[in-house]
């Protein structure tokens, strides 16, 4: 079984009817004679023999017949000229009709399946080419039929004038075909039957056996048409101007117009045409081409047998100059034509050979199906490079080899360098064409072959509509192999190449289709795991962001220029999903770093400008706005996260965050107090605006404009014609956004009338032409209540800008009274009136203040007028020891505040540290028990200067009736005024302390400085001080074990207090008298009290907070307690006349006696205690940096308790003469311990090196003293110092060991818990004279 | 002569495209053929939209590039892209055939080849070049592969985040410059 040829390998048979039968046809209404025979053109069951005498049967057998003047004519135009005209041809043809094939099959279902309309266009068109061509034989005319009709006048004259005729070939043509003799005798024809038969006798005496005398009925009213398959369209002959038009029949035309080939012929006249075609076939044609095809063989394989080609190439090679004409691929005319030799005249004297007879040997063999010997015969050819890599593909089993046939077939038509000519365009067409239709889908398809790239590759870079329509038809071919992202730029290059041609439909539909194929992303073979673990779905990956932009955008263009201007717009717009804000990483990647690949025409600024063309045509064509309602902007510029609600009353400028402090102090304080809910200072009143600030980003490269921006309101209350009566929304100026700017705008908002409002989302005209709405809606929070809530990612629903507008009914104005700049001395009281006034329409019961966690304000209490100074000198003071947090302060009033009443407070402020700040009050108000608080703000800035310089000392006293000395200096640091320290009072709860001496009366003036000293005592009452240690120590324990920190309270301690006061005038008093009399005592302010714990909470909350990072600011108040037992503190109160300042500053950085790691139990405990291993090493440092605070701190503190105190001084007489001076030097020891009793072992020895010039001691007798001290007990020991000559001897030669004992071990075995060994300082100057009193 | 990379995640998500101006020489001058790699022209209705906006044709200006240097034909992102993009099937394919992780030179397009570097995690690297240099890609590819590795020590990179690491870009760079 043979192939079936493409139609363009068929044999080529030229008809050249005479002048009789041309008219003959026309009057019986039929086309011209190639035509007819045309429509019977596939003739079935033909069978050939192969050289070898096998038969092949083919199953259908084309013929293509064709006009032989036509042909003649055709031949004559240059070949170049003539594939420009027939690639314009066919783009014409294509132009013409693809609107309505895009239209049908737009319509179809199976698009990647169906053959597409213009493919088959294209491949009839390039298989139409009948011309016969230089470089091949397909198209030479094979046989050449003389037709003449019985109705001439003299037939048989006719006959041998078309006999005779010379054939206007040029020499290329080859001229071996089969001349074959047609009589046609109608019915009505001048000849009977008889003469007739005479008249065919004859003529086949005459021109031989190739002679058919064809009878038809032909009737005179034609009959009825039948149809006939459509004819290959033909290129149509140029339209020359010198009038040789003739060429160009009219029928020709018509049946290229005509939709339906039809053909007026009765049965029986089709029966006998049908009869001639066959014998024609089977009788002539075949038998002919089958003895031409033995005939060349012959000469073919003689030329290849081994001694023939032995001996050519001898002769070559010993240089004999003989050629051989078999060897020769032009042999002699006379050979070959052995059927007829036309004469021909030589048109021109071009010496262009006909095709070989070896290549036209392989083209029979070729058509009779001999596949054996044509491929041995085109192998042979293509190895001399004289063609064949374009058929072989058609005639060998597929492998790899074919692809090197093709590609090499269409390497040698591509000139590699130069543009494409249109003969090789059109030549590569046709072979492609041959190879797609001639191939099974299957084969073509194959891996091995991949036949959809060898249509890209005949397209090579042409850019007409073949070309471009070859690139389409590979990525259908693609899109059946599913490589649908190839296809998609196949389709692409497809749209791109035709568009320039013009061909408008089909490039859209190009444009649509590689469209969906990028859209369509291909399934991949990827874990499910992969999108867990990415976190992400399948969909959600992102692509080439400039993939979709490259094909949208002429896309959009195109259905602009065609009329579809909405399509455009919205094809514009869309682009922007692509551009530098797409999601797509590779756009975010290009939009930070310069992109030198960006092009210019991909940019943001081009779709927009593109976009704002198209929308501003489109609004002047249609005018109206409904068509855009669909037109969504694929881009967000609101950031909906950022946007917020302004209130005015918000405006009070502090830190957000500062007030947020404040309502937190207020929550927590009410918590316990009662339900009412503070509402939120989030609430407008009726009538007052508010704004709506949105952020507005511009995630394009470019500058946009959004006009009109505005904000959509819905409302609980009303529809959207109540919110139009009664809510005035603003509308902004146009804002321009420049490249990737961000932007705030503020949209006022103002209602008449009570409303519950949604800020639901933003308008604003886009580049002032498009309406559009963005929503502000923010994703609700992440669900984690359920395992399915767990599992798979779930928000609650989006949440939006809500703002209540309520009556104006409870309002509270609060304004102080004086608003000027104010500058405060450290430490000084300051009153400050501040005015509130009720603005609302409702009473106002209730009012507190919360001020900030570090601000020291007292409100002074209506009855107390001008806060009268009280007289009374308190000694003790019972404090709960508790740090308590910041609270608010309710404000008395006298009666309600009814509407518009106003009345006027006094808050006295205790300027704190140093610095500029603001003083914040958020004022809670409410009409009566039961009802909600609303709050306002008032807020004024202030500054603290410092006017005294403290500093404190403290160390242990030499003397023994008190335990320390303190020392207290002050200095006035102030430029110009002077300073009276009215007051210093201590405050401790187990150190009484006593000034030394009185306060000296005279001002401090600038830069003096004054000191006062105080001797402290321990009570000696020790309980509490152990009461509060064994508190902290529990709940440090309790924090490093990570448990539950009980809120319960420190326990209570009694606080004493030492004062002394400035001494008026009363010098008289005798000195010695250490405590002032109650009636010189310092007048008190009644605040007092409340700011020295005030102070002292703020002080203790803040070094807690410094120092304990890592423990929560909200438990330290239940861990510490507001006093360490052991600490002192300072009060000074001090009083500036000249600037009518007063006011105090408490000092709190003594702590006295000695302690003894008290904590260092639970630390052991801690330490010692099996480790966890922590996740994560933070956790594990943070737990190592919360345990060295801990054991740093004063709670923890450890140190000697023993001091040695050696008399000094000692001047001794005495006579060496006598001897040795024996010197008794005292050492009192002091345990100043409050708890742990202590042993000591005092040695006395030389190993001290003194630095001193003194001599040093040298004792006798007893060295080593030991003892025990008792909690605050001071022994002493006396050692004889031997002195052995007079002089200065240095008291430092001692040392000191020291063990500190567990105390309550009555009876017990004494345990140690620290111990130190001490000596004397190396500076210690301590030293006894002894001079001698025998040398006067 | 330009290079273009382009780093693709299992799901052919592009995280990271590098174009590369080699300075070495080509060895064959096919500047003919990129001038007919699509530069779309808006020549047939340039005028419309022209008139309308009133702004002068910007497209028109960057294929006018001629002499000099010339910074490799194509230079249109999108089709760079689409040409990567498509050549992701023809990947695809081979890698289920081929067990090597760089792939050789997987296809052609018009004057650009595509080689390709599959590692074993499926991401995919593709290099778009248009002269042969086989020994020159494969080390280039190794050394992506190399830092991609490093960069993906980092707990919070994602298949699919985009890599802006300078130091990733400098070395890619630097390695780009050394073989390609």
């Amino acid at each position: 079984m043979a192939r079936v040829l493409p139609s363009s390998l068929t044999p080529h048979i030229c008809i050249l009817p005479s002048q009789d039968l041309e008219e003959l046809l026309q009057s019986s209404a039929l086309p011209s004679l190639h035509h007819i025979l045309q429509s019977f053109s596939p003739l079935p069951q033909v069978t050939t023999r192969t050289t070898a005498l096998t038969t092949v049967p083919h199953t259908s057998f084309a013929l293509r017949f064709s006009d032989l003047t036509e042909i003649e004519a055709a031949c004559r135009e240059d070949e170049e000229q003539r594939a420009t005209r027939t690639i314009d041809w066919i783009g014409d043809r294509i132009s013409k009709r693809c609107a309505k094939w895009v239209d049908d099959f737009e319509k179809m279902n199976d698009r990647d399946v169906a053959r597409t309309p213009w493919w088959d266009e294209l491949r009839r068109c390039a298989e139409g080419d009948h011309i016969p061509a230089r470089d091949e034989g397909w198209n030479h005319p094979m046989s050449i039929i003389l037709a003449v009709s019985t109705t001439a006048p003299n037939p048989l004259q006719a006959i041998t004038a078309l006999h005779s005729r010379t054939l206007d070939f040029p020499s290329w043509v080859d001229v071996t075909h089969l001349i074959y003799t047609l009589i046609i005798h109608p019915k009505n024809s001048p000849l009977s039957d008889e003469e007739a038969g005479a008249l065919f006798n004859a003529v086949k005496k005459q021109y031989g056996l190739h002679t058919y005398l064809l009878s038809l009925e032909l009737p005179s009213p034609p009959p009825h048409p039948v149809s006939i398959p459509a004819l290959v369209p033909r290129l149509p002959p140029p339209t020359i101007s010198n009038g040789s038009a003739d060429t160009v029949r009219p029928d020709l035309k018509a049946t290229q117009t005509a939709p339906l080939n039809i053909l007026r012929m009765s049965e029986q006249d089709i029966q006998q045409t049908a009869r001639f075609a066959r014998e024609f076939v089977t009788m002539n044609l075949v038998p002919w081409m089958e003895k031409c095809v033995v005939e060349w063989n012959e000469t073919y394989s003689s030329s290849r047998r081994l001694p023939s080609r032995l001996f050519s190439s001898t002769r070559r090679l010993f240089g004999t100059s003989s050629t051989t004409p078999v060897h020769s691929s032009t042999p002699s005319l006379p050979a070959r034509s052995n059927t007829y030799t036309a004469p021909q005249s030589s048109v021109s004297g071009s010496t262009i050979p006909p095709p070989s007879q070896q290549r036209r040997l392989a083209e029979f063999a070729t058509i009779l199906g001999d596949s054996k010997l044509a491929v041995a015969v085109w192998e042979s050819l293509r190895k001399e490079g004289k063609g064949g890599s374009d058929i072989l593909p058609l005639l060998i089993a597929p492998s790899p080899a074919v692809q090197l046939h093709v590609s090499h077939a269409l390497n040698t038509i591509h000139p590699k360098s130069a543009d494409l000519h249109s003969h090789a365009q059109l030549r590569a067409l046709l072979y492609a064409v041959r190879w797609e239709s001639t191939l099974t889908i299957g084969d073509f398809l194959s891996d091995t072959l991949e036949g959809e790239r060898w249509l890209v590759w005949a397209a090579g870079n042409a850019e007409e509509p073949p070309a471009a329509l070859l690139l389409a038809h590979a990525a259908l071919l693609s899109v059946r192999k599913n490589a649908r992202r190839r296809a998609a730029l196949w389709y692409f290059f497809a749209a791109n190449r035709l568009e320039k041609c013009g061909i408008k439909p089909l490039t859209m539909y190009f444009l649509r289709r590689a469209r969906e194929l990028s859209i369509s992303r291909p399934d991949k073979l990827l874990s499910p795991s992969f999108w867990m673990s990415e976190n992400k779905q399948p969909s959600d990956s992102e692509g080439f962001d400039a993939v979709m932009s490259g094909i949208e955008h002429p896309l959009g263009r195109l259905l602009y220029t065609t009329g579809d201007v909405s399509g455009a717009v919205r094809h514009f717009l869309g682009l922007l999903r692509w551009s530098s804000a797409s999601s797509s990483p590779l756009a975010q990647l290009s939009s930070h770093t310069v992109d030198i690949t960006k092009d210019p025409s991909n940019s943001d600024k081009v779709f927009l400008e593109d976009f704002q063309v198209a929308i501003s045509h489109l609004k002047s064509v249609s005018g109206e706005q409904a068509r855009l309602a669909d037109i969504k902007l694929p881009l967000r510029f609101v950031v909906s996260s950022q946007a917020c609600i302004r209130l005015a009353r918000d405006s009070v400028e502090g830190e957000q965050s500062e007030w947020e402090t404040r309502e937190e102090i207020w929550s927590s304080f009410w918590k316990h107090r009662g339900k009412e809910k503070l509402e939120r200072s989030g609430n407008a009143a009726v009538g007052e605006a508010f704004w709506v600030d949105i952020t507005l980003h511009n995630p394009l490269d470019t500058e946009v404009t959004l006009a009109n921006p505005t904000v959509i309101v819905e409302s609980s209350s009303g529809d959207a014609a109540w919110i139009r009566d009664n809510i005035t929304i603003e509308t902004a100026k146009d804002v321009i956004l420049y490249a990737n700017e961000s932007r705030t705008i503020s949209i006022a908002i103002k209602a008449s009338k009570p409303a519950s409002l949604v800020i639901a989302g933003v308008a604003y005209d886009f580049l002032g032409l498009l309406p559009t709405v963005e929503s502000l809606a923010r994703r609700g929070r992440r669900l984690q209540d359920t395992p399915q809530q767990r599992q798979t990612i779930t928000y609650a629903s989006d949440e939006f800008l809500k703002l209540h507008v309520e009556e104006a009914s409870q309002e509270l104005a609060v304004a102080f009274v004086d608003d000027g700049q104010l500058v405060l001395a450290e430490g000084e009281c300051k009153r400050m009136k501040l005015w509130m006034s009720n603005a609302g329409s409702r009473d106002i019961g209730e009012v507190w203040v919360v001020p900030g966690p570090e601000d020291q304000i007292w409100i002074q209490p209506l009855n107390s007028g001008e806060g009268l100074a009280t007289g009374m000198a308190w000694k003790t003071w019972q404090s709960d020891n508790k740090i308590i947090p910041p609270r608010p302060y309710s404000i008395p009033l006298t009666e309600k505040l009814v509407a518009a009443g106003s009345t006027e407070v006094t808050i006295v402020l205790h300027a704190g540290r140093k610095r500029k700040q603001d003083l914040s009050f958020l004022f809670i108000y409410r009409e009566a028990q039961g009802s909600p608080f609303h709050c306002t703000r008032v807020t004024r800035s202030y500054e603290v200067v410092a006017c005294l310089q403290i500093s404190t000392a403290s160390h242990p006293s030499y003397s023994s009736d008190h335990s320390f000395s303190l020392s207290l200096d002050l200095t006035n640091i102030l430029s110009s005024s002077s300073v009276e320290i009215n007051q210093v009072t201590t405050i401790s709860a187990n150190w009484s302390c006593s000034p030394l001496a009185e306060l000296c009366s005279e001002p401090l003036c600038p830069s003096q400085t004054a000191r006062v000293l105080f001797s402290a005592t321990s009570t000696g009452d020790c309980t509490s001080v152990n009461a509060v240690s064994a508190f902290v120590s529990r709940k440090i324990s309790n924090v490093l074990h990570g448990q539950a920190i009980a809120p319960d309270d420190p326990p209570q301690l009694e606080l004493l207090c030492g004062h002394v006061s400035q001494v008026q005038v009363f010098h008289s008093l005798p000195k010695s008298s250490l405590i002032p009399a109650p009636s010189q005592s310092f007048a008190y302010e009644p605040f007092v009290a409340h700011f020295i714990m005030d102070a002292r909470r703020v002080a203790v909350s803040r070094s807690l907070a410094h120092s304990h990072p890592r423990i929560p600011t909200s438990s330290l108040p239940s861990i510490f307690p507001l006093y360490n037992p052991l600490s002192v503190d300072f009060v000074i109160f001090w009083k500036i006349p000249s600037e009518q300042r007063s006011g105090h500053i408490l000092v709190s950085e003594i702590t006295l006696g000695a302690s003894h790691a008290m904590l260092r139990e639970v630390l052991e405990g801690v330490e010692s205690a099996k480790v966890k291993r922590s996740m994560y090493a933070e956790t594990q440092r943070e737990k190592v940096e919360m345990l060295q605070a801990i054991r740093d701190s004063e709670w923890n503190a450890e140190m000697n308790p023993i001091v040695v105190i050696v008399e000094d001084g000692l001047v001794i007489e005495h006579d060496f003469s006598q001897g040795v001076c024996m010197a008794p030097v005292k050492f009192t020891i002091r345990n100043h311990s409050l708890s742990h009793p202590s042993r000591f072992v005092l040695r006395l020895d030389h190993s001290q090196q003194s630095s001193s010039h003194h001599f040093h001691a040298s004792y006798c007798g007893r060295t080593t003293f030991r003892g025990l001290l008792e909690p605050s007990q001071t022994t002493s020991v006396l050692a004889q110092l031997c002195a052995t000559r007079p002089g200065t001897y240095a008291l430092s030669d001692w040392r000191l060991e020291t063990e500190v004992g567990e105390p309550d071990t009555e009876g017990g075995p004494w345990q140690v818990r620290h111990c130190y060994e001490q000596r004397a300082a190396t500076d210690s100057s301590s030293s006894i004279v002894i001079s001698d009193l025998s040398q006067p | 002569m330009s290079h273009h990379l382009f780093l693709l995640s299992p799901s052919d998500t592009p995280i990271y495209s590098l174009t590369h101006y080699s300075t070495k020489l080509a060895q064959q001058t096919s500047s003919s053929l990129s001038s007919n790699l699509p530069t779309w022209s808006t020549s047939a209705f340039a005028g419309t939209l022209t008139a309308l906006s009133g702004a002068s044709s910007a497209t028109q200006s960057h294929h006018v590039q001629g002499g000099g240097v010339r910074m490799g034909g194509g230079q249109d992102r999108h089709v760079i892209q689409m040409i990567a993009n498509a050549s992701l099937d023809i990947i695809e394919d081979v890698m289920r055939k081929e067990s090597a992780m760089y792939l050789k030179s997987v296809d052609k397009f018009n004057e650009w080849t595509v080689s390709a570097f599959v590692t074993p995690g499926n991401m995919k690297f593709i290099l778009l070049h248009e002269t042969k240099n086989d020994d020159g890609i494969r080390s280039f590819f190794q050394d992506v592969w190399e830092l991609y590795l490093k960069t993906m020590l980092n707990p919070f990179h994602t298949a699919h985040s985009p890599i802006r690491s300078i130091v990733f870009d400098t070395r890619v760079r630097a390695s780009a410059k050394k073989y390609l």
